[in-house]
């Protein structure tokens, strides 16, 4: 008989409920509770869940998962391998859904950062409730994160660095771990993010991660996904986000490699005046799969939200992108565009793309496109006129197709770091 | 050095070129004029080695060697340039390390060792002043937010640092104000010798004031139907085209 994951799930939760010994009635367990309850309801989406239509999971519910692993000692040295060269960061290692004391490395005062589980006060764990009673993986992580990072800014300060938050999964087991950030930019604060998900050794995993990010008055927040995963890892991501007044928001989700992602973002434009971003860049081969999943609400008037997803698919590989703009009745002179632009190398090779606006304000500026195409003949010819060999024309042509995005990122080191691994893979790709 | 014999090609089944023979001499600047649409572009394309084209008919002959047998890379690198009626932008590929990739390939069929990095940027600076080009477009993405008379500079740029034999001249002359017309053609008048041939497609005579040829070629219905001295540019200014139909 094969593995039922959702099964698992039930028992085990079951057992750690009796293992509980009516020491069950905080608040904390009751929200669990509603959330494995709510996942027993509703399972793993299928294919006619619209929000799942080409991202097929069926094959997570039959993977025989080790859920929770302990902590797994890992060597200093590695994290050399993985960290952006060069880059000084507040570094946060959670290792298999545990927050690392030995591996962290926090140098900035003005900043509170710290595993959730020493969060002290009711008032702000009160403030991460937010779930989407909707996705299965969401509720799972509501109901099975061990720990997370909690971050939040000095009001009226500028950030000194980069925080990075390196998640990594290293196992012998096939694991599932859940991690969560709960990250607070308070009014007129600022701050950037680097988060990554990584197996070790090849470790075969899914890490679900869910991101609360509240962005105060006038503040600017960064959020920096860099998914330059391994061979045989999974993960899914999920950030909901809130904007208060003059805020800005921006998400670099940047996708070199991983066997399997689905990235949901959600933002509510909250107060007038504020801005979303969202960009992404990837390029996906092999049978990998990639599903990015965004969402922005634009409830009061004058916000703006931008959208510019582009990428290449190779091989085997599939990519989703659904993006939806809702503007509210009230959010006039909204300015919203959302561009997904692809470029399909193989015959065997997909995307399905699909923008969605829902409009209920008169005086709005909004607009959406997708392409999808092969790469420009004339642009090959132009190249290759020039004495340069075809395949290293290709490279060219693949990288300038997503410098666009690169172009957008703000950390130097991070943008050089980014370049150097797209024209690896794209050299690699051409050489072979 | 070029040998052109009843050259047929077509795209999409389209007969575009039709039984056309050229030749030229090293040392030669030849002109093609003729009407929109006779095939002008698409022989300067044929020559440089465009996919886009089947060729149906003819060979063509390059300082003995059959043309249509390379692939356009080594056509580049055996010393056809062709300059771009329209230059393609490169965003995020500096014009520096995209002609060093060019300049090193050429070096490597050659046989040569690659130029180090100083040698190179002073070979650069020089070719870039040559066409009045701001030593900040080096750094600069290729053609990105190039005006059309910078893109046209660019393309002369690029031939002066590859210093090919064939030169292959599209429309270069198309959406330049005077001053670019004349730099433009001042670099090439510098760059030519007796070791060199120019082909210049081109609608007006006006390029033919500042680039003089020993001949001038009507092309129409994809064939050369009429050949003579640099006067005929003007005689043709005065009548059109009308004429060839």
């Amino acid at each position: 008989m094969s593995a039922n994951l959702k099964h698992k799930l039930i028992e085990l939760f079951n057992s750690y409920e009796n293992s509980l010994n009516g020491e069950s009635k905080t608040q904390e367990f009751l929200d669990r509770k509603e959330a494995i309850n709510k996942f027993e309801a509703i399972g793993f989406p299928t294919l006619k869940h619209e929000d799942w239509k080409y991202t097929n999971v069926a094959f997570i519910n039959k993977t025989d998962f080790l859920v929770n692993p302990k902590l797994g000692a890992i060597p200093n040295s590695i994290l050399k391998e993985i960290l952006i060269p060069n880059l000084e960061v507040d570094l946060i290692v959670m290792i298999n859904g545990n927050y690392s004391d030995i591996h962290s490395k926090i140098i900035s005062k003005n900043i509170e950062i710290k595993s959730i589980n020493s969060i002290e006060s009711n008032e702000e764990k009160n403030k991460f409730n937010t779930i989407d009673f909707d996705n299965a993986f969401v509720l799972i992580n509501k109901a099975f994160h061990k720990d997370g990072i909690f971050i939040k800014t000095v009001k009226n300060q500028k950030s000194k660095r980069p925080i990075h938050i390196l998640n990594i999964s290293k196992s012998n087991d096939t694991i599932l771990t859940n991690t969560r950030n709960l990250i607070i930019a308070e009014d007129n604060s600022d701050l950037k993010i680097i988060y990554s998900h990584y197996a070790l050794d090849n470790t075969k995993c899914l890490n679900i991660n869910v991101n609360e990010i509240r962005c105060g008055k006038n503040s600017k927040v960064e959020f920096n996904n860099i998914q330059n995963d391994t061979e045989n890892s999974s993960q899914v991501n999920y950030s909901d986000i809130i904007q208060e007044r003059d805020s800005v928001f921006t998400d670099n989700t940047l996708t070199i490699n991983g066997k399997f992602i689905r990235n949901d973002l959600k933002t509510v434009l909250n107060g007038e005046n504020s801005s979303s971003y969202y960009n992404g860049l990837y390029f996906i081969n092999k049978k990998n799969h990639l599903d990015n999943h965004t969402f922005v609400n634009h409830k009061m008037p004058n916000c703006t939200s931008n959208e510019v997803y582009k990428g290449i698919i190779d091989e085997r590989g599939k990519v989703v992108f659904n993006g939806k703009v809702l503007v509210s009745k009230d959010a006039q002179r909204t300015n919203a565009a959302q561009s997904n632009k692809n470029i399909v190398l193989t015959d065997s090779a997909s995307i399905n793309t699909k923008p969605e606006l829902e409009i209920y304000a008169d005086d709005v500026k909004c607009s959406h496109g997708t392409t999808t195409g092969k790469l420009d003949e004339e642009a090959l010819f132009y190249l290759t006129q020039r004495g340069i060999d075809k395949d290293y024309a290709k490279a060219m042509l693949m990288f300038t197709f997503v410098y666009e995005v690169i172009d957008r990122l703000t950390i130097d080191e991070l943008k050089k770091y980014i370049e150097e691994k797209i024209e690896s893979k794209l050299l690699n790709k051409s050489i072979k | 050095m070029l040998k052109i014999e009843n050259l047929s090609a077509e795209v999409d089944g389209k007969k575009i070129l039709d039984g056309l023979n050229f030749e030229v001499n090293a040392g030669e600047i030849h002109a093609i004029m003729g009407p929109n649409g006779s095939g002008k572009s698409t022989l300067a394309s044929v020559i440089a080695g465009h996919p886009k084209f089947t060729i149906t008919s003819g060979s063509i002959l390059y300082n003995g060697k059959s043309l249509l047998d390379l692939e356009p890379e080594d056509r580049a690198r055996e010393g056809v340039f062709l300059a771009f009626q329209y230059p393609i932008e490169i965003p995020g590929v500096s014009n520096a390390n995209f002609m060093k990739t060019a300049v090193n390939e050429l070096r490597k069929y050659r046989g040569e060792e690659p130029l180090d990095s100083s040698d190179f940027l002073k070979m650069m600076r020089k070719k870039a002043e040559l066409v009045k080009l701001d030593k900040s477009f080096l750094s600069r993405s290729v053609n990105e937010g190039f005006s059309g008379g910078e893109k046209k500079r660019n393309e002369i740029f690029q031939m002066a640092m590859m210093d090919p034999k064939l030169i292959l001249m599209d429309e270069t002359d198309s959406g330049l104000d005077i001053d670019a017309l004349k730099i433009v053609s001042d670099g090439v008048n510098a760059f030519k010798n007796k070791n060199k041939a120019f082909v210049m497609i081109t609608h007006y005579q006006r390029l033919l004031d500042y680039i003089v040829p020993d001949f001038v070629h009507v092309l129409a219905e994809g064939k050369i139907i009429r050949s003579g001295p640099k006067e005929l540019a003007l005689e043709l200014e005065e009548t059109g085209y009308d004429w060839v139909h």
